[in-house]
Protein backbone atom coordinates (compact mmCIF):
# COMPACT_ATOMS: atom_id res chain seq x y z
CA UNK A 1 0.00 0.00 0.00
CA UNK A 2 1.33 3.49 -0.71
CA UNK A 3 1.90 5.77 1.86
CA UNK A 4 0.56 9.32 0.95
CA UNK A 5 2.38 12.21 2.50
CA UNK A 6 2.06 16.35 1.81
CA UNK A 7 5.22 18.74 1.92
CA UNK A 8 5.59 20.98 4.97
CA UNK A 9 5.51 24.69 4.38
CA UNK A 10 8.15 26.42 6.02
CA UNK A 11 8.35 30.16 5.19
CA UNK A 12 11.90 31.05 5.28
CA UNK A 13 11.84 35.18 5.07
CA UNK A 14 8.38 37.54 4.83
CA UNK A 15 6.32 35.83 1.83
CA UNK A 16 8.89 33.49 0.89
CA UNK A 17 8.08 29.82 1.66
CA UNK A 18 9.79 26.56 1.29
CA UNK A 19 8.40 22.46 0.69
CA UNK A 20 9.95 20.19 2.57
CA UNK A 21 9.49 16.18 2.51
CA UNK A 22 9.54 15.08 5.51
CA UNK A 23 7.95 12.37 6.86
CA UNK A 24 7.77 10.77 10.70
CA UNK A 25 9.96 7.52 10.90
CA UNK A 26 10.70 5.18 14.20
CA UNK A 27 14.06 4.56 15.06
CA UNK A 28 14.53 1.65 17.27
CA UNK A 29 17.87 1.58 19.45
CA UNK A 30 19.88 -1.06 21.04
CA UNK A 31 18.01 -1.92 24.16
CA UNK A 32 14.69 -2.18 21.87
CA UNK A 33 13.85 1.40 22.58
CA UNK A 34 11.82 2.76 19.80
CA UNK A 35 11.69 6.93 19.29
CA UNK A 36 10.08 8.78 16.68
CA UNK A 37 11.56 11.64 14.63
CA UNK A 38 10.91 13.91 11.72
CA UNK A 39 13.43 12.64 8.23
CA UNK A 40 13.94 14.60 5.21
CA UNK A 41 14.16 13.05 2.03
CA UNK A 42 16.85 13.64 0.29
CA UNK A 43 18.19 11.52 -3.28
CA UNK A 44 21.31 13.27 -3.59
CA UNK A 45 22.99 12.41 0.26
CA UNK A 46 24.47 8.90 -0.29
CA UNK A 47 23.48 7.85 2.93
CA UNK A 48 20.55 8.03 5.80
CA UNK A 49 22.69 10.25 7.91
CA UNK A 50 21.70 10.36 11.64
CA UNK A 51 23.02 13.34 13.62
CA UNK A 52 25.34 12.04 16.55
CA UNK A 53 23.04 13.32 19.39
CA UNK A 54 20.12 10.87 18.30
CA UNK A 55 22.36 8.27 17.32
CA UNK A 56 23.96 8.25 21.11
CA UNK A 57 20.16 9.04 22.32
CA UNK A 58 19.41 5.30 21.06
CA UNK A 59 22.82 3.70 21.76
CA UNK A 60 22.90 2.90 18.32
CA UNK A 61 26.90 1.28 17.74
CA UNK A 62 28.89 3.31 15.74
CA UNK A 63 32.23 3.16 17.21
CA UNK A 64 33.86 0.59 15.46
CA UNK A 65 31.97 1.12 12.06
CA UNK A 66 33.77 2.27 9.08
CA UNK A 67 35.06 5.48 8.82
CA UNK A 68 33.89 7.73 5.74
CA UNK A 69 34.69 10.98 4.80
CA UNK A 70 31.93 13.11 3.97
CA UNK A 71 31.33 16.27 2.59
CA UNK A 72 28.53 19.06 2.24
CA UNK A 73 27.12 20.50 -0.84
CA UNK A 74 28.25 23.62 -0.19
CA UNK A 75 31.82 21.95 0.83
CA UNK A 76 32.60 21.74 4.57
CA UNK A 77 34.17 17.83 5.35
CA UNK A 78 33.25 15.90 8.32
CA UNK A 79 33.92 12.72 9.36
CA UNK A 80 30.76 10.06 9.63
CA UNK A 81 30.79 6.07 10.73
CA UNK A 82 28.41 3.80 9.52
CA UNK A 83 26.20 1.68 11.17
CA UNK A 84 23.42 -0.61 10.48
CA UNK A 85 19.90 1.17 12.12
CA UNK A 86 16.26 -0.48 12.81
CA UNK A 87 13.91 1.64 11.60
CA UNK A 88 10.07 2.26 10.36
CA UNK A 89 7.94 4.11 8.57
CA UNK A 90 3.82 3.88 9.23
CA UNK A 91 0.96 5.21 8.44
CA UNK A 92 -2.34 4.30 10.12
CA UNK A 93 -2.17 0.79 10.44
CA UNK A 94 0.35 -0.23 7.89
CA UNK A 95 4.01 -0.34 9.13
CA UNK A 96 7.20 -1.09 7.27
CA UNK A 97 10.26 -2.12 9.28
CA UNK A 98 13.51 -1.55 7.51
CA UNK A 99 16.88 -2.06 8.19
CA UNK A 100 19.23 0.74 6.61
CA UNK A 101 23.20 1.51 6.57
CA UNK A 102 23.22 4.84 7.84
CA UNK A 103 26.22 7.88 8.93
CA UNK A 104 26.14 8.81 12.10
CA UNK A 105 27.45 12.59 11.67
CA UNK A 106 30.63 12.53 14.37
CA UNK A 107 31.92 16.00 14.03
CA UNK A 108 30.11 17.22 11.49
CA UNK A 109 27.44 20.03 10.21
CA UNK A 110 24.32 20.69 12.76
CA UNK A 111 21.49 18.88 10.57
CA UNK A 112 18.05 19.59 11.63
CA UNK A 113 16.58 16.30 10.69
CA UNK A 114 17.43 13.01 10.07
CA UNK A 115 18.59 12.97 6.13
CA UNK A 116 16.94 9.76 4.02
CA UNK A 117 19.39 9.65 1.69
CA UNK A 118 20.03 6.65 -0.91
CA UNK A 119 20.09 3.91 1.57
CA UNK A 120 16.50 4.76 2.41
CA UNK A 121 15.52 5.25 -1.63
CA UNK A 122 17.15 2.31 -2.80
CA UNK A 123 13.89 0.20 -0.33
CA UNK A 124 11.23 2.37 -1.98
CA UNK A 125 9.63 3.68 -5.20
CA UNK A 126 9.50 7.42 -4.45
CA UNK A 127 6.92 10.29 -6.65
CA UNK A 128 7.12 13.54 -5.74
CA UNK A 129 4.36 16.20 -7.00
CA UNK A 130 5.35 19.74 -5.59
CA UNK A 131 2.91 21.48 -7.41
CA UNK A 132 0.23 19.16 -5.64
CA UNK A 133 2.67 19.47 -2.16
CA UNK A 134 2.39 15.82 -2.51
CA UNK A 135 5.01 12.95 -2.39
CA UNK A 136 4.22 9.11 -2.36
CA UNK A 137 6.55 6.49 -0.66
CA UNK A 138 5.26 2.53 -1.94
CA UNK A 139 7.37 -0.65 -1.27
CA UNK A 140 9.23 -2.01 -3.83
CA UNK B 1 -3.75 7.82 16.55
CA UNK B 2 -0.78 9.58 18.32
CA UNK B 3 1.51 9.67 16.26
CA UNK B 4 -0.53 10.62 13.11
CA UNK B 5 -1.83 14.09 15.06
CA UNK B 6 1.50 14.76 16.22
CA UNK B 7 2.49 14.90 12.77
CA UNK B 8 -0.48 16.67 11.36
CA UNK B 9 0.77 19.37 14.15
CA UNK B 10 4.54 19.54 13.51
CA UNK B 11 3.47 19.59 9.55
CA UNK B 12 0.95 22.95 10.58
CA UNK B 13 2.85 24.57 13.09
CA UNK B 14 5.59 27.43 12.63
CA UNK B 15 7.42 27.10 15.78
CA UNK B 16 8.64 30.56 15.53
CA UNK B 17 8.18 30.88 19.09
CA UNK B 18 11.25 28.33 19.62
CA UNK B 19 14.93 29.35 18.89
CA UNK B 20 16.91 27.47 16.24
CA UNK B 21 18.19 24.44 16.53
CA UNK B 22 15.98 23.66 19.75
CA UNK B 23 14.67 20.25 20.42
CA UNK B 24 11.06 20.16 20.37
CA UNK B 25 8.97 17.03 21.80
CA UNK B 26 5.40 16.83 20.21
CA UNK B 27 2.93 14.95 21.73
CA UNK B 28 -0.67 15.22 19.61
CA UNK B 29 -1.32 18.49 19.26
CA UNK B 30 1.29 20.45 21.50
CA UNK B 31 4.82 21.12 22.59
CA UNK B 32 5.28 19.31 25.57
CA UNK B 33 8.84 19.85 26.15
CA UNK B 34 11.74 21.77 24.13
CA UNK B 35 15.56 22.77 24.78
CA UNK B 36 18.72 22.21 23.15
CA UNK B 37 19.91 18.98 25.04
CA UNK B 38 18.10 15.75 23.17
CA UNK B 39 18.41 13.84 26.56
CA UNK B 40 16.63 15.97 28.55
CA UNK B 41 13.82 16.79 26.24
CA UNK B 42 13.13 12.77 25.29
CA UNK B 43 13.43 12.10 29.55
CA UNK B 44 11.04 15.16 29.63
CA UNK B 45 8.40 14.11 27.64
CA UNK B 46 8.39 10.47 28.13
CA UNK B 47 7.32 12.02 31.95
CA UNK B 48 4.51 14.01 30.39
CA UNK B 49 3.29 11.97 27.38
CA UNK B 50 2.66 8.64 29.52
CA UNK B 51 2.50 5.86 27.22
CA UNK B 52 2.20 8.06 24.06
CA UNK B 53 5.23 8.40 22.10
CA UNK B 54 6.43 11.92 21.21
CA UNK B 55 7.86 12.85 17.88
CA UNK B 56 10.75 14.35 18.25
CA UNK B 57 12.09 17.47 15.78
CA UNK B 58 14.30 20.26 15.82
CA UNK B 59 13.33 23.97 14.82
CA UNK B 60 14.75 25.20 12.09
CA UNK B 61 14.39 28.86 10.61
CA UNK B 62 17.16 28.86 7.78
CA UNK B 63 17.80 27.38 4.77
CA UNK B 64 19.36 24.08 3.82
CA UNK B 65 20.95 22.73 1.01
CA UNK B 66 22.01 18.91 2.07
CA UNK B 67 23.52 16.51 0.18
CA UNK B 68 25.90 15.38 2.67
Amino acid sequence: MPFRYNCRHRELAKGIWVKEPIIPITLAGKNGEKLDFTAILDSGSDFVLIPKEIADALGVDYANGLEIKSKTFDGLDFITRLATVNMEIKKGRERIPIQCRAAICTNGPDYHHIILGSSFFEKFEITFDYPRNKFVIKRR
Amino acid sequence: MNAEKSFDFFLKADFKGYDEDEWLAICRSKVVAHGADLRAVIAESKKLCGVERPLFTRVSKIAHYLHA
